[in-house]
């Protein structure tokens, strides 16, 4: 266990030093933009690695966050961190209002009413423009700073992304090695019978879902204060999909795995970009071929090539 | 706003023939969910590449691959190469996209088919360029006037062509040994292995049928929609809230959620808003999926694994 | 890439001391490429547009590389492209790309949005940035180099408005548009204009992305009465769907559209459809320069398709050649020194009619009305702002 500590605590600190040792603004803002997403992916897995609920609306939760965190700094002028934390608080409530009937359904069920609510809110942003400023974009987002330091670089915003992830995933692991975590496996590998044996699986379920949600929300918020601009079309339903196939291919219950996928995913068009138009096109195959490849995603991967190097 | 009988005829028309293009989609998921317990996240593509090797034959100058072609052959001629085209289709997807991954549950297959969408959408693009690109319909005018009505013939033709699919499927179903096995297989696989059903050609035969049914809908809706990278999107998934509100796995359900969606949209965006259509369409369902979680015409099982 | 960039600095410095002071190449080494910025949606829903900019870029670098003294000094472009594909985050991850190899002006791109998420980053560097969005706050962002190198909303929407009014003589408008921003922001322009006349829309709908079937929108205007629609749609294909429903459903009053009625693709795939619609486009229809009639003529011969002038390739074919005249003017390629000219432009001939520079950047300030006949347009009448 501490030779583990010892070897994240490593890991964090060599990503740490990127900032340090690489001075372009392009690959800092894929570096900000994959942290980001980490963090979604980070919490479609407690709802659908840790407990097995589908979500298909983790783009609206990221996008209510983004706004909310816009709307509070821009129009009501509140600080950034206090924007962060509504933006939470926000998604968190929405995630309660949504999950507490949707999660009455299961499997597929559950995965049309979480798009139809994903679809439902890009059209609120959309069309309440009083809020949103519609399609025509939010602008004028605020930086964060801490006391006269100003995060308006990629290099500084990098940092407070770094931060955020590694909360994230020790929350996560917390939830995961506790007796709520156990719950939600109990509920992901056997509903009926985890009822049966006195856990409240509404409940749990419930609770995954706000991670979830809440989460998102944290993401969008940290991403609208480092591009800041938003526009509606970013929260689509393709996007819900990208975090889906993020987490997958990470690797869903695992914390590592659904980092892993997000970076990879994020990093792999910008790596292809130089096969120029047909780019797209062999991400979508390499998605293809990761997934028949690789059965429990590259966190399996990883496992497999430990235990190989490991002298029997 | 005064209710017109004229407008809501009208209407009813345009609702139940888009609706009918979302039953045929609902129909290609049905299939595939029942033999596979999966969902095909490409079924979009099922009508977007057809519909572009179509109009490969069939549009005057179209660019493949930088090429400028002028083909226009015969539209029957195409319609049947492009059937054709489409079995060897529903073969590889079947090949590639589910046969790998047919013991390891319904998210990777999920994933694998949100693969080839992307894989195909931008392979479109490669091809055939950015154009969107229109190919002739079954006739040669495009509206007739009856009374105060105007009515699109290939509006006609799609709510026949759905209706005839719907009555071959029924017989093909319940008098065929190979809907027999279709069946069998969609309800057990286990079982229907023992009994001597070669499960593995089933389940090609449903990914072939189920292409089949997406390129019919395809050449229906690219004369009136134009054929673009993106056309089979929103279909499909429209179509997949009308296999879920229908009762997921039901084929009556499908019919019944895709014609009911198409009407409500479009009764939705006149009477209400049409800048909330596509929520007015997921309200309803939402709250019919809360009512009776298990659709219209679902059976409450729990879902396959 | 520190190195990199401090080499670079040095040699462009050199080469325009050298230039300064009378020697025109640096001894021993060819002329260094200018690097110009493209960055056009080549993927997505929006590719055609993106594809129509590649093209449009690439004749134009094509043919001032081939001219006498290049683009000046001997010196050639070189085309340093990346995909803003159709989402802002990949969109400023490409820019940041494009940023970092040293580009020394930006080309593109032409969606409202994504000039907006371009612009936080645009601001921290000073170099020309000549983009096509075409909503009205897009010049007043405050960044520093931004040119707009196509007609503001403001312009063509007024243009349009006051067409469908006083020559048309519709007392009753009723306005049909997109969801998007293009389509939001253009709608909001009809209504202010509508209101100087003293009018409301009678209809006013917006339709979702992807839709397909317009009946409830087409049946909705045919209701209220309206005797006149303006349009503001941008998907070529959303547009010739539009055409043909409106057509099929007897609606049968004036159209007028936004400049992507008349985009060459909405127009052969709506045919017969588009015939009598009018659209606000911010080029002169018909205007018989020699830039225009060249850049139509070398475009055909080059790319084997009719060019789309306005929303297009036209507007990116002016944007490098005006960036490739003012560089040859003050032979240098420095940002600041090039804003500077770029802001003092004033009667430069492009393809698009005769461009000048205001306050903000805008440098179209004309719109005429075309009418849609047999897949051409032809021109109605010239507005001047």
């Amino acid at each position: 266990m501490n030779r583990r500590v010892l070897l994240l605590a490593v890991l964090v600190v060599a990503v740490a030093l990127i900032p340090v040792l690489v001075h372009s603004d392009y690959i800092l803002t894929v570096c900000v933009t994959a942290g980001v997403y980490a963090i979604v992916v980070m919490g479609l897995g407690i709802l659908l690695g840790f407990t097995g609920q589908m979500s298909l609306a983790q783009a609206a939760f990221f996008g209510v966050g983004a706004y909310t965190s816009g709307y509070l700094t821009t129009q009501l002028g509140w600080s950034v961190w206090l924007g962060i934390l509504g933006a939470m608080i926000v998604t968190g409530i929405v995630a309660l209002v949504v999950g507490y009937p949707c999660l009455r359904l299961s499997g597929h069920y559950l995965a049309l009413a979480t798009i139809g609510f994903g679809i439902i809110v890009q059209l609120v942003l959309i069309n309440w423009k009083g809020w949103t400023n519609g399609s025509d974009g939010m602008t004028g987002i605020p930086a964060p700073s801490i006391g006269s330091l100003v995060l308006d670089t990629y290099a500084k915003y990098f940092y407070l992304v770094l931060i955020a992830v590694v909360l994230c995933a020790y929350v996560a692991w917390r939830i995961k090695t506790t007796r709520v975590g156990r719950a939600l496996e109990a509920i992901r590998e056997n509903e009926i019978a985890a009822r049966a044996c006195g856990i409240d699986a509404t409940r749990y379920k419930i609770i995954a879902f706000v991670f979830a949600g809440v989460y998102a929300g944290l993401a969008g918020s940290l991403l609208a204060h480092s591009t800041k601009f938003l526009s509606p079309d970013s929260y689509s339903f393709d996007q819900s999909v990208v975090f889906l196939v993020m987490l997958i291919l990470g690797g869903s219950s695992s914390i590592g795995g659904a980092i892993l996928g997000a970076v990879i995913l994020e990093f792999l068009p910008e790596v292809l970009r130089p096969l120029k138009s047909s780019y797209i096109m062999v991400y979508g195959a390499a998605v293809v071929v990761m997934i028949i490849y690789m059965p429990r995603g590259l966190a399996g991967l990883f496992a497999n090539l430990r235990r190989r190097s490991q002298p029997a | 706003m005064h209710l017109d009988p004229v407008a809501n005829m009208q209407l009813l028309v345009s609702g139940l023939a888009i609706g009918s293009i979302y039953a045929l989609v609902a129909l290609g998921f049905v299939l595939i969910y029942n033999a596979v317990g999966v969902v095909n996240f490409a079924q979009g593509e099922f009508v977007m590449f057809p519909s572009y090797v179509a109009a490969t034959f069939l549009v005057p100058g179209v660019t493949v691959f930088g090429f400028t072609v002028n083909w226009q052959l015969p539209l029957i001629a195409v319609y049947l190469l492009v059937l054709v085209v489409m079995v060897g289709f529903g073969l590889l997807f079947n090949r590639i996209a589910y046969y790998p991954l047919r013991d390891r549950g319904w998210l990777p297959v999920v994933i694998s088919t949100i693969g080839v969408s992307i894989f195909l959408r931008n392979l479109a693009q490669l091809t055939w360029g950015s154009q969107p690109l229109l190919i002739p319909g079954l006739f040669h005018v495009d509206t007739i006037a009856v009374g105060p009505l105007h009515i699109r013939p290939q509006d006609l033709a799609i709510i026949a062509v759905t209706a005839v699919l719907i009555a071959f499927q029924y017989v093909l179903f319940e008098r065929t040994t190979l809907g027999k096995q279709m069946r069998a297989t969609a309800q057990d696989r286990t079982t229907a292995r023992l009994l001597g059903v070669r499960v593995g050609r089933i389940v090609a035969i449903t990914f072939v049928y189920s292409a089949l049914l997406g390129t019919i809908s395809g050449l229906l809706v690219a004369p009136l929609f134009t054929v673009t990278k993106e056309m089979g999107g929103l279909i499909a998934l429209k179509a997949f809230a009308a296999s879920i509100v229908g009762g997921f796995g039901s084929i009556p359900g499908a019919i019944v959620g895709g014609l009911a969606i198409g009407v409500i949209e479009t009764f939705g965006g006149f009477y209400l808003s049409s800048a909330y259509v596509d929520a007015i369409a997921f309200v309803i369902l939402i709250a019919v999926l809360l009512v009776r979680p298990s659709g219209l015409f679902g059976e409450r099982v729990s879902e396959k694994a | 890439m520190r190195l990199d960039r401090k080499h670079f600095l040095v040699t462009t410095g050199a080469a325009a001391t050298g230039a300064a002071i009378g020697f025109p190449a640096i001894i021993g080494a060819a002329p260094e490429p200018i690097r110009l910025g493209s960055i056009p949606c080549l993927t997505g829903s929006n590719a055609l547009l993106g594809q129509q900019e590649h093209q449009g870029v690439l004749l134009a670098v094509e043919e001032i590389n081939k001219r006498a003294g290049k683009a000046y000094d001997d010196r050639p472009i070189e085309i340093v492209e990346e995909d803003a594909t159709n989402d802002n985050q990949s969109a400023v991850a490409a820019l940041n790309k494009l940023l970092g190899e040293n580009v020394v002006a930006v080309v593109n791109p032409v969606l409202s949005t994504q000039v907006q998420a371009m612009a936080p980053v645009m601001k921290t560097h000073e170099i020309p940035w000549m983009t096509g969005g075409t909503a009205v706050k897009n010049t007043q962002l405050g960044v520093p180099g931004m040119f707009r190198l196509r007609a503001s909303d403001g312009i063509t929407a007024a243009a349009m408005t006051n067409f469908i009014i006083t020559d048309k003589k519709a007392k009753k408008v009723a306005i049909l548009h997109a969801s998007d921003a293009f389509g939001t922001g253009g709608a909001d322009q009809v209504v202010q204009n509508l209101q100087k006349h003293g009018m409301t829309p009678v209809a006013n709908e917006q339709y979702p992305k992807d839709a397909k079937d317009y009946t409830a929108e087409i049946l909705k205007i045919k209701q209220s009465g309206a005797d006149g629609l303006v349009m503001y749609v941008q998907n070529p294909s959303d547009t010739a769907i539009i055409l043909k429903q409106i057509r099929s459903l007897g609606l049968t009053i004036p159209i007028v559209g936004s400049p992507s009625l008349a985009n060459q693709t909405a127009m052969q795939v709506a045919g017969k459809d588009a015939n009598g619609a009018y659209a606000g486009v911010d080029f002169i229809v018909g205007f018989n320069s020699n830039r225009a009639t060249h850049f139509l003529t070398a475009f055909y011969n080059r790319f084997h398709q009719v060019p789309d002038v306005g929303s297009g390739s036209g507007w990116v074919y002016d944007s490098v050649n005006l960036l490739a005249d003012t560089w040859r003017k003050i032979k240098s390629t420095d940002p600041a020194k090039t804003i500077a000219a770029l802001k003092a432009t004033k009667g430069w001939e492009g393809v698009l009619g005769t461009i000048a520079c205001d306050a903000e950047g805008n440098m179209i300030h004309s719109v005429s009305i075309g009418q849609i006949q047999d897949e051409k347009l032809h021109l109605v009448k010239k507005v001047s702002a």
